[in-house]
């Protein structure tokens, strides 16, 4: 009872066939409205025909037989055009469920007064009934309709064909060549009306590169997305490209895996995150290629799948390249794990490398995609093509869990670069920065790379100079000197400096020492000197004191001796003493 | 389908019509007129109805109804439409100046 009644809520919307044209479901919500009629309108060569005809080769090949009627095209055209995209319509002619009928006007016949279009839908219908037909095409409507002169007549057949085609239940394509003038505007309006959904193509030529849109105008009962869509006819068909997902649906940062450089993995605290944007940049020469190479290489050996968009070189060329430092790419490739897409940027718009990218993603299925380089994307146009390239891309890859590695050939000074990413609001994408810098000191150059950002995981922020060697990159051990960071033969050339310095400081030291120890000694042997001179001095006077107390001796043993006053004998021994001295 | 006189007819016209439409049962009475009229003898008339038949329209290329096939001793000529306008179709088969 409450199940029934749930279900009549939620089953408001008109049943919907699916496409399968890859991307035009989820802009319609599901699908074209099922038995009913689709308009789909645009100039001239903007991928009406493909469109439609796709939508009757995948409903053949899904069992759903169709009809092609082609009223612009013979049958063999249609069926060579099918065939450059690598669709087999004989194939499914035979197999009974394509039918396509050249129903182009006659030029050799004769108009006699009123007709119909009766003769047509006869043959339709008993088409439609002996293969079992589910869908239907009619390309041109414009082309069907310059057959009857009046414009009352011309509304009535379309009435005729449009209650035909609900009344069989048929889930209807026709298609129609916009043209500015009055009488197709009110035709237009007239068809816009009958059908339940109406498509409109377009094509533009901006900065000499064709950009397709499409845009769903109105599809009665049903939500569909609104916005302009980009697609590309590529070599399987129609592509349509989502300009953003209605949400944000990005996968959250996964395990780290490693950068494919031991070293690096360690500054950055177990190396890059699945499903992380990660971005290398750097000027020509500072190896970018090699670092994402041996990433690749990395991945490749651990039987993750890497899928290499190259702007630059071809996919030999690179793998030359890294021959040559070592870097030996041919089991990956070999074992289907690394796949080249290698384009020249110019060559298509915007919409075609995405459209050539996202079905690599996913056909191929890879867990990490490389782009050598971004830089290059600016070659598809303006800047703005270059950052809607890449948007989309990473957006993708967020979507898919993807890892994301992007090269860049990027400013010398970090600075610029960082304004100029983050300019474009391209920053907030950017899960790791890693720049590479050449560093010009003493007259040669080096290089450097810094781990400037890394979300979601610590990492040192300590520059680290690094080769490139015969066998891959080398980075090297943190130099912590003074005067910041240094690098090759400048590196060498402070050590040598500072080892002198210190030998010489040594040496100063051990003079210095010597030079003490002299004058320890020196002043040991002045206050020894000084110390024999008093002795002597002490000695001399010790003896004139001795010599002094013997004579008054003597004379006190004389005066005695005379018996005479102390006095009186003092002087006269002070007269007679003078005598006896002489 | 109708049949007129002679077996081995010099002029053959195939009709192809939509059962018994306005258009289609206009084009037939045309038809006979116009060869009672112009054709006393040598034809013959072959009515083709495609709602019965649509491979017979397809196997002709006819695609718009009524339609008119005819076989003409100097070839084949196909007329679409009703045949109301008697002096076009007359001239489109070639015997304009007959009558």
């Amino acid at each position: 009872m409450t199940e029934s009644e749930n279900t009549t809520a939620k089953q408001f919307q008109l049943p919907k066939v699916e496409t399968q044209i890859r991307g035009l479901d989820e802009v319609l919500h599901g699908g074209l409205p099922a038995g009913r009629v689709t308009l789909v309108r645009g100039k001239s060569g903007c991928g009406k025909t493909v469109m439609s005809l796709e939508f009757l080769y995948r409903g053949a090949l899904a069992g759903e037989a169709g009809i092609f009627i082609a009223f612009e095209e013979s049958a063999e055209q249609v069926r060579q055009n099918a065939l450059t995209m690598g669709w087999d319509l004989a194939r499914l002619e035979k197999e009974n469920t394509l039918f396509i009928l050249d129903a182009r006007p006659k030029t050799d016949v004769i108009i006699s007064q009123n007709f119909d279009a009766a003769g047509l839908l006869a043959i339709i219908a008993g088409k439609a009934e002996e293969m079992n037909c589910r869908r239907i095409v009619i390309d041109a409507l414009d082309a069907f309709i310059t057959i009857f002169d009046d414009p009352a007549k011309r509304r009535l057949t379309i009435r005729e064909l449009h209650s035909w085609v609900m009344a069989h239940n048929l889930t209807a394509i026709l298609t129609m060549k916009s043209v500015a003038n009055s009488a197709e505007t009110e035709f237009y309006e007239f068809l816009s009306y009958l059908s339940d959904c109406v498509i409109s193509l377009d094509q533009r030529i901006f900065e000499q590169l064709r950009t397709r849109r499409l845009t769903v105008k109105k599809y009665r009962g049903s939500d569909f997305s609104s916005s302009e869509h980009s697609f590309v006819v590529s070599d399987n068909g129609i592509m349509i490209i989502t300009i953003s997902p209605t949400q944000i649906e990005h996968h959250a940062l996964g395990q780290k895996i490693s950068t494919g450089l031991p070293r690096l993995d360690t500054i950055m605290d177990g190396g890059y995150r699945q499903s992380a944007c990660v971005l290398l940049s750097g000027s020509s020469g500072t190896g970018k290629t090699t670092f994402v190479n041996m990433f690749a290489q990395a991945a490749c050996s651990r039987g993750e799948h890497v899928l290499y968009i190259a702007f630059e070189e071809s996919a030999e060329a690179i793998m030359g390249n890294m021959r040559s430092v070592g870097i030996d790419l041919q089991q990956a490739t070999d074992s289907g794990r690394l796949c080249y897409l290698a384009e020249l940027p110019e060559s298509m718009g915007v919409e075609e490398h995405l459209a050539h990218a996202f079905e690599l993603i996913r056909t191929f299925q890879p867990q990490h995609i490389i782009v050598d380089a971004i830089s290059a994307c600016k070659r598809m146009g303006s800047e703005k093509q270059f950052f809607d390239y890449l948007f989309r891309l990473v957006n993708h890859c967020k979507r898919f869990g993807k890892t994301c590695v992007l090269a860049n050939q990027g400013n010398v000074f970090i600075d610029d670069f960082k304004a100029d990413i983050t300019n474009a609001d391209f920053s907030s994408l950017l899960d790791t920065v890693v720049f590479l810098r050449y560093v010009e000191v003493g007259g040669e150059i080096n290089r450097t790379l810094l781990v400037a950002k890394s979300r979601g995981s610590q990492h040192s922020n300590q520059y680290r100079e690094y080769r490139i060697t015969d066998n891959g990159i080398d980075i090297l051990d943190v130099y912590l000197g003074k005067g910041g960071v240094l690098t090759g033969a400048a590196r060498q050339e402070q050590e040598a400096a500072e080892l002198a310095e210190f030998e010489t400081r040594r040496q100063t030291i051990d003079v210095e020492r010597l030079e003490i120890r002299g004058e320890e000694l020196l002043l040991q042997q002045t206050i020894a000197a000084m110390e024999a001179k008093l002795k002597a001095r002490r000695t001399k006077l010790a003896i004139m004191e001795e010599n002094e107390q013997i004579q008054r001796d003597d004379r006190n043993i004389r005066s005695t001796s005379r018996g005479s006053d102390n006095n009186s004998l003092v002087l006269e021994q002070d007269k007679g003493g003078l005598k006896y001295d002489d | 389908m109708t049949t007129d006189n002679s077996n081995n007819g010099i002029y053959t016209f195939t009709l192809f019509v939509a059962d018994n439409k306005p258009n289609s049962a206009a084009a037939r009475r045309n038809l006979e007129l116009i060869c009672q009229t112009c054709f006393t003898e040598h034809f013959e008339i072959i009515i083709i109805d495609i709602l019965q038949n649509f491979q017979a329209a397809l196997d002709n290329d006819i695609l718009a109804s009524p339609a008119l096939l005819a076989s003409l001793p100097h070839g084949e000529v196909t007329i679409i439409g009703d045949l109301s306008d008697t002096q076009n179709v007359l001239t489109a088969l070639g015997v304009a100046g007959n009558e």
